[in-house]
């Protein structure tokens, strides 16, 4: 099959042009039409975090049961962590000792420089207990450094989100945290900037709505600790981000049109540009939930009212039409608006 | 008639394909920095990864490297510049491009905006396919969690500890990924199809040859991340699959499906010259 690509991409070779200022397309026959979620799909932890100090050096890992726990002792410099790990029954796992299979306790070591991911340079130290019992492990480590505890087998897991995933100014934000397993009671908070919000729970479902002062990728710290139903002390550590969009146009929404003539769609719309600079006008173009057609062209908007015009080949004859229309920062990365209308090219007017 | 014209073209591109000069190009994931050095990209792959794609080195080729901190867009700018004056000053016309992890979703990010500089569209024309090894086009949960366990939340000192959840592992997190697919990237469902066919190479294996300690922390990775499904240690199979055609997985983690040596990847990308 990859071969016979390479005559297709050889066609488009040939067929080369200049590159145009728009760009469209079609959807593939039948394709479903999907509006941006309001959300970014949950995140999903069976771990905590927690902070080893010089002043404070020993910490109470509560473990649900049942199912394996890693520990992982990540440094604060590049001092070696030496971590020594007491289990509820009084076992205890030495600094230098490694474990083994036998007695359920083992520890590993690995270097952060190809694990992907940004830690302090130097050796990470594992511990890994592979059936924990329903209490508090304690784990005592000699440099200050995070650990962070998870029990990837367990029922017990925090769910959490944020909406809307691209929030407009002024737009009020909500936190969700779900707790799913055998919950007795649990107080769940989350931190945004240097705040710290309690989450209310109604349903199974913690949330707190606000209206930070906020630009940006923005990310949310959720912490849930309370007891399952047994009385097994839990908790978890998550997150959750959101983009908190500059403001820098506007969509009038009222202001979308579009007309059909000769299998071109035109759509036209306008903009309030606080920000002057490059933008990209999109619009998917559907019909009963099945996407159609796609355009998009840069415009370099200046500040105040602008108008927005976009032509985009259409051979469906669909009468009702869905224009997902959407006005995308290109200097800054970001969404400046999106509004979804249905039309009626007939009538040429907006539901 | 129109037979007769149907049998000029074809004659027409088998003379083009005949006159084609092929080039591969890899681009790397996130990291570092230092890969912004030739010399430091070149290493992230492996010279046998190198040789056994470019069949002994007798296919042209390029490796991008580029600052592995930084957000797509910026790398996208780094990487499209380089294999521009990479392919006019070698007459390449037929590209086919490697990727692994973050690179992956660099390549997606020229093909998913063409207009964005001036140097995508004539990049685009030459590319004949992608080959994607272990691209996070869903987001890594690996990366979620360095977001969650950087920043100063739990004392002032972790600012430095866990250091900064940089742009690079920012852009690669589930919601920003989330974000980005929605409006600005093509080729996941419902979005706008992507210029040129991306071929998908997932990592669903953790536990290679324990002889490395890329083994251990791929697999806690794994473990404390909490991947869904398979993983490699640091992007999930999902992830990997969610844009382009599936060619195959392997049980390469992803420290080894860079590389030509746990499974011999290479080879396999070298079936396509």
């Amino acid at each position: 099959m990859k071969r016979n690509a390479i005559l297709f991409a050889l066609l488009l070779l040939a067929a080369e042009t200049a590159a145009p200022q728009d760009l469209t397309g079609v959807f593939a026959p039948g394709e479903r039409y999907e509006a941006p979620a309001d959300h970014a799909p949950a995140n999903v932890s069976r771990m905590f975090v927690r902070a080893v100090t010089r002043e404070n050096s020993s910490v109470d890992l509560p473990a649900t049961g049942g199912g394996g726990m890693i520990i992982w002792a990540i440094p604060a410099g590049k001092a070696r962590v030496s971590a020594r790990l007491t289990t509820p029954s009084g076992d205890v796992l030495r600094p230098r000792e490694n474990g083994s299979i036998d007695r359920g306790l083992r520890r590993f070591h690995f270097d952060a420089a190809e694990v992907g991911i940004d830690l302090p340079t130097g050796e990470q130290e594992v511990l890994h207990v592979m059936k924990t019992e329903a209490a508090s492990y304690r784990i005592d480590v000699d440099v200050p450094a995070l650990v962070v505890a998870a029990e990837p087998d367990s029922p017990l897991a925090m769910e959490t989100w944020v909406t809307p995933l691209s929030r407009q100014p002024g737009e009020p934000v909500t936190l969700f945290a779900k707790l799913t397993g055998e919950i007795g009671s649990a107080r769940v908070t989350a931190r945004l900037g240097g705040d710290t919000i309690e989450l209310a729970e109604k349903d199974g479902i913690y949330s707190a709505t606000l209206s930070p002062d906020v630009i940006g990728l923005q990310q949310v710290r959720f912490e849930a600790d309370g007891e399952t139903s047994k009385g097994a002390r839990f908790a978890r550590s998550g997150s959750s981000e959101f983009v908190a969009e500059r403001g820098a146009a506007r969509l009038v929404h009222d202001s979308i049109r579009a007309s059909r003539a000769n299998g071109v769609l035109r759509v036209t719309a306008s903009a309030d540009v606080v920000i002057p600079g490059a933008y990209r006008f999109d619009v998917i173009v559907a019909s009963n939930g099945t996407a159609l057609a796609w355009g998009e062209g840069v415009r370099q908007l200046d500040r105040g009212a602008n108008e927005l015009v976009l032509e985009i080949p259409l051979a469906s004859p669909a009468a009702d039409l869905r224009l997902d229309v959407r006005l995308l920062g290109l200097d800054t990365i970001g969404v400046a608006g999106r509004v979804t209308v249905d039309v009626h090219p007939r009538e040429e007017t907006i539901e | 008639m129109k037979r007769a014209v149907l049998i000029i073209l074809t004659f027409l591109l088998w003379a083009v394909a005949a006159q084609a000069k092929t080039g591969v190009v890899f681009i790397h994931g996130k990291g570092g920095t230092d890969l912004a050095n030739p010399t430091v990209a070149r290493a992230y792959w492996g010279e046998d990864m190198i040789r056994a794609t470019t069949k002994g080195f007798t296919i042209p080729y390029l490796i991008c490297s580029y600052d592995g901190t930084q957000y797509m867009w910026v790398a996208g700018g780094v990487v499209a510049g380089q294999i521009y004056n990479w392919m006019n000053a070698n007459a390449i016309d037929d590209i086919v491009i490697e990727t692994h992890s973050f690179g992956g979703v660099v390549i997606r990010w020229i093909l998913s905006n063409p207009t964005y500089d001036s140097r995508y569209q004539p990049v685009i024309n030459r590319i004949r396919w992608v080959n994607s090894i272990a691209p996070p086009n869903k987001g890594s949960e690996a990366a979620n969690l360095a977001g969650t366990l950087s920043g100063s939340w739990l004392t002032g000192w972790m600012v430095d500890l866990v250091g900064q959840s940089n742009d690079s592992t920012r852009n690669c997190s589930t919601s920003s990924m989330s974000y980005y697919n929605q409006y600005y990237l093509k080729g996941t469902s419902g979005r706008p199809a992507l210029p040129k066919t991306v071929y998908n190479i997932a990592g669903t294996g953790l536990w290679n040859d324990m002889v490395h300690p890329e083994d251990y922390g791929l697999a806690t990775l794994s473990g404390v991340a909490g991947m869904p499904g398979e993983d490699d240690g640091m992007v999930s199979q999902y992830s990997a699959q969610a844009v382009g055609v599936v060619w195959f997985t392997t049980l390469a983690n992803h420290h080894h499906n860079r590389r030509n040596d746990y499974r011999k990847i290479g080879d396999s990308l070298a079936t396509d010259f």
